[in-house]
């Protein structure tokens, strides 16, 4: 395929899911995702603040190193992924961490020749 | 707040509401210099002083058959490529990145999106900073 032959295929009704959570709990994640049935996810290290104390009776340590998972998914995917990586992460519990929503006007990646193909059907 | 006029922030008579709307656009690439590659392009060809990068793990993505690794283990090395453009100019920056790494994109580990934004700052440099040097 030459130059001036490529096309972008525009993915519209996509989310991303962002998810923070502890240092180390970051592939966790990843797999939660993919067992929902996410195509992909990236993961980067940040510096968290907010909850630094030992808590309750059992001195669980909160730390302070974060990891930032952002998954890109289908709308029509977003409620399956973020529960079952919300409840395979625990974040129910205090401290674990958080995630949030945010919705994408538009996005571009590889897309199979067959799935366009399918789509333009 | 502190009547101190050297703690007092100048009034420029503006309000959060007074900045123009936004959008981020957001590329995955690998980690092969080309983030740096890119920011270098936006601001050269779009005066755009508004993108960073960060590098991260990136997992699956879907490979071209024969790919080497749509594999979901350890992770590759890649590269997030943020940048703020106003509204207006959206559409064009957003192509432009598209092209940059279309090859990426055709090759199965790229991703470029886009999402909106309520409110975004304006970002300019002092007048007379020279650019940096390459070592």
């Amino acid at each position: 395929m030459t130059t001036s032959e490529r096309t972008i295929t525009f993915l519209t009704d996509v989310q991303l899911i962002t998810c923070i959570v502890q240092s180390g709990l970051g592939d966790i994640i990843v797999k939660a995702a993919r067992e929902a049935g996410a195509q992909g996810a990236t993961i980067f290290f940040a510096r968290g603040s907010g909850v630094r104390e030992r808590l309750g009776v059992l001195g669980v340590a909160v730390e302070v190193e974060k990891e930032v998972v952002n998954i890109v998914v289908a709308s029509d995917q977003m409620e399956a992924v973020f529960d079952h990586v919300y409840l395979t992460g625990q974040l129910d519990t205090p401290g674990m961490g958080f995630m949030y929503v945010t919705p994408l006007e538009k996005a571009a990646t590889y897309i199979p020749k067959e799935v366009v193909d399918r789509l333009e059907q | 707040m502190s009547n101190d006029p050297e703690n007092t922030l100048p009034d420029r008579g503006t309000s959060l509401m007074d900045y123009p709307r936004g959008k981020l656009i957001t590329c995955l690439v690998p980690d092969n210099g080309m983030a740096v590659m890119l920011i270098v392009a936006l601001k050269e060809r779009h005066q755009l002083l508004t993108a960073d990068f960060h590098r991260c793990r990136g997992y699956g993505g879907a490979r071209e058959p024969g790919g080497t690794s749509g594999d979901w283990g350890c992770g590759t090395p890649m590269c997030v490529v943020t940048v703020v453009v106003g509204d207006d100019r959206a559409e064009e920056v957003f192509e432009f990145l598209g092209a940059m790494v279309s090859s990426r994109l055709r090759g199965g580990n790229a991703i470029i999106h886009q999402g909106r934004l309520s409110h975004v700052t304006r970002f300019e440099l002092p007048v007379g900073v020279p650019d940096e040097q390459e070592k």
